[in-house]
């Protein structure tokens, strides 16, 4: 009889790993479109230090979820859904955003699932990769072999630095010397690999080139040993707002009359820390949608913005609803919500809309998938208090220079950040 | 030389900004014997309290600093009147009681003022002091003499009046202090008061300097307790000592090498003073 129990157990445990784990297939997104609605993951950063990376940008969510849903919804096979966006913040912590990942997936069953970038996205890709879910990010490296379904398509997080350098060391040659300091994580490590390669490949020598823990609050220390270097340029690499903000404030008061660089400025709160006449000629990556030489669409996008939310523009405030844009695009492509369908057809197009220009999927070369959308980028500098676009070229236009691919993959291999199998 | 008078000035404004936190938490070890986590979380309110005042209310920013120092003496007195007393005599229990407060006190604030983006506080005394090749922010230099003034207050409250004889007493004997009919709920009150409101004076002048969210207490409680660990807990003087000691090496292992390592060398050093003197700097073996 114990013999019958023990076998009946063990079948029932057998059942449920193979009812549990052993099934892999895509979860039901079909199931709660039965109700017109195609619910939409955002899962990023709303509190903590990289707030200034997800809050802004959920702002620019609604915005697009509020005009398509006006305009009547999406329309794919046949139907119409209106959107609706499910959010989880993850306070940029690996453990939580894979929570975050399950809980979009599994219950809520969103269509596609938009992060921010780094560690955060890393944690969640085996789980997206075994449930077929279709992921957006915000940074090129996030893209790998092993994540087949995960698409950076809106913004070439770091790599612009590759274009930031050289327009630098091109318009301001009296720059020779160049520190560079960021927060030690990964986008700070990818970013100080990206910046090595273009200051190499430029001729500029790095004189400094440290990282700081979350946990800092003093950044005069800091700032005393990279003032000590004589930079003539100090770039801040891809570091948080927060950090960013009391670096430039350090190098103000201690008398920095240098060039200043980052990923980008939150000027809303840099300006309340130091002049606006220093923070003059900070270049950076990303433009104001006031921008002269930016379409009418992003205008009228940036006026209502800054209406809605004032002083919360920031260099994500588009970029989440520039991905669902291309999402968007992907299922009137496919003419399905079905992530699968919405994936191939985004992959199989020729050339994919971005507000910036027509994309193309590239990065083989670099992060071992073709599923970063190389797009025309822009360098800016602050003017007047406003990010003001200087220059644009193809973003990967350096990468493809002469030499210029063996010295990245050298410094990306140097910093542990290369990882291509 | 000016990298080393640059960095003993900074070595100076940190070790300051360390003595504000650090004396009021040795002061509630020393009278109450209770570890304060919750020690950050005032810290915070002091930093919301004026970001509130001074930022959005356009209050004068002394007049919020001192609101601030009342504000949180006021929340760390409720505290220890209705949460603290009952556990006096109970290490594990008052710590349980301050991880709570903690949460109540990052939920609240959070809650009422949300927890997105942090908080801007605009400088009060923007520019620098420039000399002999150095170059001090004045808001961060201004930490200095406050620390000093708020020093001198307490010490004189310990040393010359009679409640202030009263919290020694009953941080170096209890029993006795009761025994010569020292009101020692009164002197509890009081320590926490006290110490709440000079972690609040921390927050409060560094608020323009940091930034302003509900978790910004957790660094510097950690650091706080280093602090007065080594300066042999309860043990002002020590503390005082602790902070000069941790600001010092803090500053010049975060210029010279990184701040990583500054935070790393400082807690090998926490160990290495503990294992040679396990009472502290300035404790005394019992």
């Amino acid at each position: 009889m114990k013999r019958v129990l023990y076998v009946g157990l063990l079948l029932l445990v057998g059942a449920a790993v193979v009812f549990a784990g052993g099934k892999k297939e895509a979860p039901a997104v079909e199931g709660t479109a039965a109700s017109g609605v195609v619910k939409i993951g955002f899962l990023a950063p709303l509190t903590g230090d990289a707030a200034a990376w997800g809050l802004p940008g959920l702002y620019g969510a609604q915005m697009w979820m509020e005009d398509v849903n006006a305009a009547g919804g999406i329309k794919a096979g046949g139907k119409s859904y209106k959107v609706e966006l499910v959010t989880y913040d993850e306070e940029n912590v690996a453990s939580k955003a894979l929570l975050g990942a399950k809980k979009l997936v599994l219950e809520d069953k969103v269509a596609v699932v938009l992060m921010m970038a780094g560690a955060t996205v890393t944690a969640c890709q085996s789980f997206f990769t075994e449930n077929k879910v279709l992921s957006m990010s915000l940074a090129p490296y996030d893209t790998r072999a092993e994540a087949p379904y995960h698409l950076c398509a809106a913004e070439p997080s770091l790599v612009y630095h590759l274009a930031s350098i050289p327009y630098i060391a091109k318009t301001y040659p009296n720059v020779k010397r160049v520190a560079i300091v960021a927060q030690d994580d990964e986008i700070g490590r990818q970013g100080l690999a990206y910046l090595r390669a273009a200051c190499e490949s430029a001729g500029l020598q790095v004189v400094y080139d440290k990282f700081y823990g979350f946990e800092t609050t003093d950044f005069a220390p800091i700032m005393t040993a990279i003032l000590n270097a004589k930079p003539d340029l100090i770039s801040f690499d891809g570091g948080y707002s927060y950090y960013v903000e009391l670096l430039a404030e350090q190098a103000y008061l201690m008398g920095f009359e240098g060039i200043i660089e980052s990923s980008e400025f939150f000027l809303s709160s840099l300006l309340a820390k130091v002049p606006a006449d220093w923070a003059e000629g900070a270049v950076a990556s990303f433009a104001d949608w006031d921008d002269p030489k930016l379409p009418k669409y992003c205008h009228d996008f940036y006026a209502e913005y800054t209406q809605r939310w004032p002083g919360q523009w920031g260099a994500v405030s588009w970029e989440y609803a520039a991905n669902l844009d291309i999402w968007k695009f992907g299922v009137e492509s496919a003419d399905s919500i079905d992530p699968m369908e919405v994936f191939k057809a985004l992959k199989s197009a020729e050339t994919i809309p971005h507000v910036y220009g027509e994309g193309v999927w590239s990065g083989k070369e670099i992060w071992g998938i073709d599923n970063f959308l190389a797009t025309p980028w822009h360098n800016t500098e602050v003017r007047n208090g406003k990010h003001v676009i200087v220059n644009t070229q193809p973003i990967l236009g350096w990468f493809y220079q002469p030499g210029n691919k063996e010295i990245l993959l050298k410094h990306l291999k140097a910093a542990g950040v290369y990882y291509v199998k | 030389m000016s990298i080393i008078l640059q960095t003993l000035v900074n070595s100076l404004i940190t070790s300051s900004f360390y003595m504000l936190i650090a004396v009021g938490l040795t002061l509630v070890f020393g009278v109450m014997n209770i570890a304060n986590f919750a020690h950050g979380e005032f810290y915070m309110v002091g930093a919301y309290t004026v970001w509130l005042l001074y930022s959005v209310g356009k209050i004068p920013f002394f007049v919020s600093v001192l609101v601030a120092l009342v504000v949180v003496c006021a929340i760390g007195v409720v505290a220890e009147r209705v949460l603290f007393r009952r556990v006096y005599g109970n290490v594990l229990g008052g710590f349980i009681i301050s991880i709570g407060l903690v949460f109540i006190l990052q939920v609240l604030v959070g809650q009422i003022w949300g927890v997105g983006m942090m908080k801007p506080v605009p400088k009060v005394f923007p520019g620098s002091l420039s000399v002999l090749g150095i170059s001090v922010g004045w808001q961060r230099f201004i930490v200095v003499p406050c620390t000093g003034f708020l020093l001198a207050v307490l010490w004189f409250f310990l040393a010359k009046t009679k409640t202030g004889r009263g919290l020694r007493a009953v941080a170096q004997d209890r029993e006795a202090a009761i025994l010569h009919g020292i009101d020692v709920n009164r002197c509890c009150a009081v320590a926490m008061g006290l110490g709440s409101a000079m972690a609040a004076a921390g927050g409060a002048l560094m608020a323009p300097i940091v930034s302003v969210y509900p978790y910004m207490g957790h660094s510097v409680v950690w650091t706080g307790f280093v602090i007065v660990i080594v300066g042999g807990a309860g043990n002002i003087k020590g503390t005082i000592l602790s902070a000069l000691f941790f600001g010092f090496l803090h500053t010049i292992v975060a210029t010279v090498l990184d701040s990583t390592i500054g935070n790393l060398v400082g807690v090998l050093c926490m160990l290495i003073i503990l294992a040679i003197k396990p009472e502290g700097l300035a404790g005394e073996r019992e």
